[in-house]
């Protein structure tokens, strides 16, 4: 009961830090070098989460960690806005829409991690999350870069997801926390392809003339 | 004279060689039942029913089209066969990305590189099942080797449907095949059909000159052979100095090429 509130604070804290200002870094890279640099990111991380899913899962225990484990999605509210999107809207989407979703699911998803390895029972999972959660941080500050030297305004910081019920379980909760790397493992396989696009249709030129037009 | 029999549990098999776009399932039954069989496939997603649309041909197949993409959700596919004598069933769970692998590339062609004894040029096509290459772009794996030897070389490729080999070794008729993936999910496509080629060699010009001489001594450049240069001096029916020096030539190109195999 007591925990819940804490975390809820934390979370509440801990996501509204002040958004990113520093263009000093992405003006020396240019944004192509930095969509490259965001889509390598996803890679890692992608990577990085088989280990640490694999370990989390097996925490939870079964059927948690059974490979088909197929469960229905309980109607709670969603915590995470989901990577699953029409195919047509996907391709429409506008390189703003396109990174300001991935910056909100990152951001949201860093938060509630953050909260797993407060709670993270074992010194193995603690470290394998704090890891993970110091690399998902540099993807959320990257894709802020290349939002920035693009000229696109970051999306508002996001709050502590306000009615979320706590879980009123043990299962439950296990069940969200499946879902979280779920929704996680998904975010970093539609990522990849996010910033495939994005790297396609900016040019190395378009940033030429923003660093001369900031000149000004 | 065979037993009908009720059917085993059948083999399926799930993927998608059209990413973004969908899937297919195909099936087959490991033992004949000697009668007919009538087949039934049903795909569930979360709480949702798909249909699977059965092909005119092949027969045992069906595709079926993403509504979504990027989902969190597993399909479940079941299978089930149905006879006078009895029923079976099998089913397959999968996430929508570990079920992605294109068919190999297409068009592979392979030429030798003109003054360039050493490379080889390869250049392939994208599968055409392959939707959309633009937005999701796939990868690809070369492999190479001498006909002569057993090892391949590998190379793997980030872009591009071309890549020049530079270490083939001179006058060897090599193998040659591309598989491809998509660049981030899914595995491997089976390798391409093979095509052959060998690297560009010079013209013997020395021998041509002497022509009369040399009639019954040509060297073969597109296939090894191992050094018997006793074999060939016997072969010409040649006699004098000049016929010699060229023996000894041949003798020791032929040693040569022997040395680059040990």
């Amino acid at each position: 009961g007591d925990s819940w509130g804490i975390f809820t604070f934390l979370c509440a804290a801990l996501c509204n830090l002040p958004a990113l200002p520093a263009l000093n870094c992405t003006e020396e890279l240019g944004t192509s070098q930095s969509i490259q640099k965001t889509y390598d990111l996803t890679r890692y991380l992608e990577h990085q989460l088989r280990t640490l899913a694999g370990t989390y899962l097996n925490y939870l225990g079964p059927p948690f960690n059974e490979p088909d484990f197929n469960p229905p999605r309980l109607a709670r509210a969603e915590r995470v806005p989901s990577a699953t999107v029409d195919l047509d809207l996907w391709r429409g989407l506008t390189d703003n829409a396109r990174l300001a979703a991935n910056y909100r699911a990152y951001s949201r998803l860093l938060c509630y991690l953050r909260a797993l390895d407060g709670q993270a029972a074992t010194a193995e999972l603690r470290h394998r999350l704090g890891h993970f959660c110091s690399s998902l941080q540099a993807l959320v500050l990257s894709i802020a870069g290349v939002m920035s030297s693009l000229g696109y305004p970051l999306p508002v910081g996001p709050s502590a997801p306000p009615g979320t019920p706590v879980a009123p379980n043990d299962f439950l909760k296990k069940m969200d926390d499946f879902w979280l790397l779920k929704e996680l493992q998904t975010w970093l396989w539609r990522s990849a392809k996010d910033f495939n696009r994005l790297k396609k249709k900016v040019p190395p030129a378009v940033v030429t003339l923003r660093l001369e037009a900031r000149g000004f | 004279l065979s037993l009908a029999a009720p059917p085993k549990e059948p083999v399926l098999m799930c993927r998608s060689n059209n990413y973004p776009k969908g899937f297919y399932c195909s099936w087959h039954l490991p033992t004949p039942t000697y009668i007919p069989n009538s087949f039934n496939i049903s795909v569930i997603h979360g709480t949702r029913e798909m249909v699977c649309e059965k092909d005119v041909f092949p027969k045992n197949r069906c595709h079926i089209q993403y509504l979504q993409l990027f989902s969190t959700v597993k399909y479940k596919v079941t299978l089930t066969v149905t006879n006078a004598l009895g029923k079976n069933s099998t089913t397959l769970t999968f996430d929508e990305f570990a079920i992605v692998k294109p068919d190999p590339p297409e068009s592979v062609v392979a030429k030798p590189v003109p003054n360039n004894p050493r490379r080889l040029e390869v250049s392939w096509q994208n599968p055409s099942s392959w939707p959309d290459p633009e937005s999701f772009p796939l990868k690809f794996f070369l492999r190479y080797r001498p006909l002569i030897l057993d090892q391949w070389q590998h190379v793997e490729l980030s872009d591009g449907t071309s890549h020049t080999i530079t270490d083939a070794y001179a006058g060897k008729e090599y193998i040659i095949q591309v598989a491809a993936k998509d660049n981030d999910i899914g595995t491997w496509s089976d390798w391409s059909v093979a095509v052959h080629a060998t690297p560009w060699t010079e013209e013997p010009k020395h021998l041509t000159t002497e022509a009369q001489i040399t009639e019954t001594t040509s060297v073969s450049t597109s296939s090894f052979m191992p050094p018997p240069t006793t074999k060939i001096c016997d072969k010409g029916a040649v006699v004098g100095s000049g016929a010699v020096a060229v023996c000894w030539t041949a003798g020791l190109v032929l040693a040569a090429y022997g040395v680059l195999f040990i």
